[in-house]
């Protein structure tokens, strides 16, 4: 089996449950499912079912295949087929159904095996369809047989007492428009055998109704006769007619008499043929929607195609090259002195060229965080309803774009985050919140902005807030808080982010299962972002993720230090001073600081810090970066500055990162213009390093 | 350099399959460093350079034997002195050997290249316990080399990219 075919049907599985469950949320909170809906799921059921065939995975295509039975009698009878009390159950059920579809797709990445367990959720849906079944028209009994039966309907349930000897016909896999070859077969058959009172046919309104198309799909279409001879008339004409891939015949209530009875059963019924459902999947569909006016649905999803991220990451990767040799030749020492009008003019159009082609390279990887908060909105909801407590879920800037990496990295933590909101931001009962004169429903509100080179995700909860004293004191029985010390708001409301620390005493279902906000905290950092949180007792509690746009390519300033080069991200600097050593205030442990905008800020030394053996020890011959990352703000002294210039990031080989020197700030590289390597500082580490050591 | 290397080992290989091919053998790449005859699998070899083709630039906070990293062609690569790994005095002089494991690279400061040479597979003898000795880790067989009165050291790469930790 190909891998590629394994990784499109995996894409295809995961765009089709993604937008599968948010219709259905959207269905819940209206309470019932538009025509529309119903089709749509019907309409995802079957080609879940025709690839799952394909692909030889069983125990998906059952459980598609049966949640497409169920919604055939619904897309027939309506909404209306399932009584309002029994509607929860419905939501209940599919949601049941995308989740084991999701946890079995999960598996296949994971190259796990499937489960064959599939008893429980089979019987769920079957039991829930014998409902609806229950109010469902008797006129109906193909729909009946669709729903109750299995794959092997036996072709006499369509048999009829009037003509006891019927012919059931299937076409060719994917032929398409089968109703209306049905009637053009049966129009034939009237021909040969004199006449419409010599037989009759089954659906009767093949000619009429498009819908029909999908049951002939199905179970075939059937023609049924007076008498055996008439029936060996057609069969010549079956035989003839194009598109027919095979027929068998059967007799009214007739437990074998035939030796082509038991093939009728034994036939392979179309859905176990792989092929034709899965080419035939389209069929119904359009035949289904063409009584509603929903034709602009999924247009924009034509306009897309799936790209492998690595090709894109690779086209990147020589876009930065180009960007880069562009100022190598343009800026070449060859070129020193020379007056080349043709060669600058040439040269500026190409540089205003790499520009275009480096920002559209980089919007390619943007994708929005719409999927990644649609996402939430389930957890939410199956959490309101587990804990009881109801709560709304506002989403805004949800069609802010971020690097992909980005996106795929915050999922996990953002989970963690509402979870935590759903779990212990928000009362446990809806009194307390009335009592506290807040609205009984709680809110939590997803926020995504952006705001120069940082993309700003906020989750939002009016719930209780985090209470000091009792996080103090957990803190203080971890061990992680020093008894007698006095500490701020925002310091306690730190320990929060630190390891080991979880406010809830027991685990509880969603949150608390060993991993805390230590590990929101060490995702949104690898990605070079920070986690925040503000609190304020009984009115709630914000976290605030700061993440850098894009990682790959960013403005630096170049700087020096004795030999080496180092480029220190432009988004950190906050100014640029020249400095005296009179102006440097020590402490007595021979700490340095500067007074700066009504303040004091330590002094690194870059030289010292590094332990470099060359570098500028005066004050006065070199230049001092005030730099800022995650809140903390320090000064930075180093030689010399370089200039302004934007690099792309190279991560430093594995081999050099097991030694720690991410801790210490080096997080990366960059090749300049003349091929020489420049650090890529981390501000933040810088930092932390330095209270420590 | 890449040119002259490949013109050395298909020297070589025209010559070596005038003889006995029956035997399995592996080619590899013999190199000095601190008077002592290393050997590595010509298939870990990309390429050579010259000291002069070799500008490293420092990083901070690392053992000294890592000397850095090289700008290969848009890629980044560590160098590590091959000398200062083994215990050996660091020399000015060298010649750098950038190895590849599957896509992986690492370059390696030697004293110079020699040759390459066909060892058979059964003559690579065992290295005899020394304790203590840690650069002995990336040893993993001694090879008595004929024509030299002198034995060759058959370096274990994947050991020695991710062995030291």
């Amino acid at each position: 089996m190909g891998n590629d075919m394994m990784e499109a049907y995996l894409y295809e599985m995961n765009t089709l449950l993604e937008s599968l469950d948010e219709m259905v949320l959207g269905a819940e909170d209206r309470k019932t499912f538009s025509q529309e809906d119903v089709n749509e799921i019907f309409r995802i059921m079957h080609t879940i079912k025709g690839s799952s065939a394909m692909m030889e995975f069983d125990n998906l295509m059952t459980v598609a295949h049966r949640i497409e039975d169920m919604f055939f009698i619904i897309r027939d009878q309506g909404m209306d087929a399932v009584a309002e009390d029994l509607r929860p159950q419905l939501f209940d059920l599919i949601f049941q159904a995308i989740d084991f579809f999701k946890a079995e797709v999960e598996k296949l990445e994971n190259g796990e095996t499937l489960t064959d367990d599939i008893d429980n959720i089979l019987a769920n849906i079957k039991s829930f369809s014998n409902k609806i079944q229950g109010k469902a028209d008797e006129e109906e009994p193909a729909a009946q047989a669709a729903a109750a039966g299995g794959e092997q309907v036996a072709a006499a349930d369509f048999g009829s007492s009037q003509f006891p000897f019927g012919i059931r016909v299937s076409f060719d896999e994917g032929s398409g428009m089968e109703n209306l070859r049905s009637f053009m077969l049966a129009t034939a058959v009237k021909d040969v055998v004199d006449g419409e009172e010599q037989f009759d046919f089954y659906p009767e309104d093949v000619g009429t109704n498009s819908e029909t198309a999908a049951f002939v799909v199905e179970e075939g279409f059937f023609l049924r006769f007076l008498t055996e001879e008439l029936r060996d008339r057609a069969v010549g004409v079956v035989k003839e007619a194009g598109s027919v891939a095979d027929y068998q015949l059967f007799d009214y209530a007739a437990p074998a008499p035939e030796p082509e009875v038991p093939a009728v059963s034994a036939a392979p019924a179309p859905e176990a043929a792989p092929a034709p459902a899965a080419a035939a999947a389209p069929a119904p569909a359009p035949a289904a929607a063409s009584g509603s006016p929903n034709k602009q649905q999924n247009h924009n999803k034509e306009s897309l195609i799936s790209v492998n991220l690595s090709k894109l990451d690779e086209l990147n990767a020589v876009v930065g090259e180009i960007v880069i040799t562009e100022s190598m030749v343009t800026a070449s020492p060859d070129l020193k002195g020379l007056k080349l009008d043709n060669f600058t003019s040439a040269a500026r159009q190409l540089r205003s060229l790499t520009d275009q082609l480096q920002d559209v390279s980089m919007s390619l990887r943007m994708v929005s965080v719409s999927a990644t908060f649609q996402k939430m909105r389930r957890i939410v909801r199956d959490m309101s309803k587990k804990l009881g407590k109801e709560v709304n879920l506002v989403l805004e800037g949800e069609e802010t774009e971020v690097d992909k990496t980005i996106v795929d990295s915050i999922s996990d933590p953002l989970m963690h985050i509402v979870r935590n909101s759903m779990d212990h931001g928000i009362e446990e009962n809806a009194q307390d919140r009335i009592d506290a004169g807040k609205d009984p429903v709680g809110r939590i509100t997803l926020s995504a902005r952006h705001t120069g080179g940082e993309v700003i995700i906020e989750v939002i909860d009016d719930g209780q807030g985090a209470d000091d004293d009792a996080i103090l004191a957990k803190a203080m029985r971890q061990g992680l808080a020093a008894p007698g010390v006095e500490y701020s708001h925002k310091e306690i409301l730190n320990f929060l982010l630190m390891p080991g620390f979880s406010t809830n005493t027991e685990v509880t279902e969603y949150s608390g299962r060993g991993v805390g906000m230590d590990v929101v905290k060490s995702n949104v950092e690898n990605v070079g972002g920070t986690v925040t949180i503000s609190s304020e007792k009984g009115k709630g509690m914000t976290t605030t993720l700061k993440i850098p746009l894009t990682m790959a390519i960013m403005d630096g300033m170049e700087v020096a230090v004795g030999e080496s080069v180092f480029t220190v991200p432009i988004n950190n600097i906050r100014q640029i001073l020249n400095v005296t050593s009179e102006d440097v205030i020590r402490d007595a442990a021979k700490g340095e600081m500067l007074w700066v905008m009504d303040n004091f800020y330590s002094i690194v030394r870059a030289k010292e810090f590094y332990q470099m053996e060359n570098g500028k020890d005066r004050f006065d011959d070199g230049i001092m970066l005030w730099v800022e990352a995650g809140g903390n703000s320090f000064c930075l002294f180093v030689d010399e500055l370089i200039g302004e210039q934007q690099v792309v990031v190279k991560p430093l080989p594995d081999y050099v990162n097991n030694y720690g020197i991410r801790s210490y700030g080096v997080t990366g590289c960059t090749i300049l213009g003349n091929g020489d390597i420049s650090i890529i500082l981390d501000v933040a580490s810088i930092f932390a390093a330095s209270q420590a050591g | 350099m890449p040119e002259t290397m490949a013109a050395v080992m298909a020297e070589d290989a025209e010559f070596y399959t005038k003889e006995a091919v029956e035997l399995e053998t592996d080619k590899y790449l013999i190199f000095l460093s601190g008077g002592v005859y290393y050997g590595v699998d010509t298939k870990n070899v990309k390429e050579m350079l010259t000291q002069w083709e070799t500008s490293i630039t420092w990083l901070p906070m690392l053992p000294p034997h890592i000397r850095g990293v090289i700008n290969l062609r848009g890629g980044v690569v560590p160098i590590v002195d091959f000398r200062l790994l083994m215990g050996q005095m660091p020399e000015d002089k060298f010649c750098t050997v950038i190895l590849d494991m599957e896509g992986v690279q690492i370059g390696i400061l030697v004293d110079e290249v020699d040759q390459t040479v066909d060892i058979d597979k059964k003559s690579v003898l065992p290295v005899p316990y020394q304790s203590g000795v840690e650069s002995q880790k990336m040893v993993t067989g001694m090879y008595s080399l004929p024509d030299r009165n002198t034995a060759l050291m058959v370096l274990d790469c994947t050991q020695l990219l991710y062995g030291h930790k």
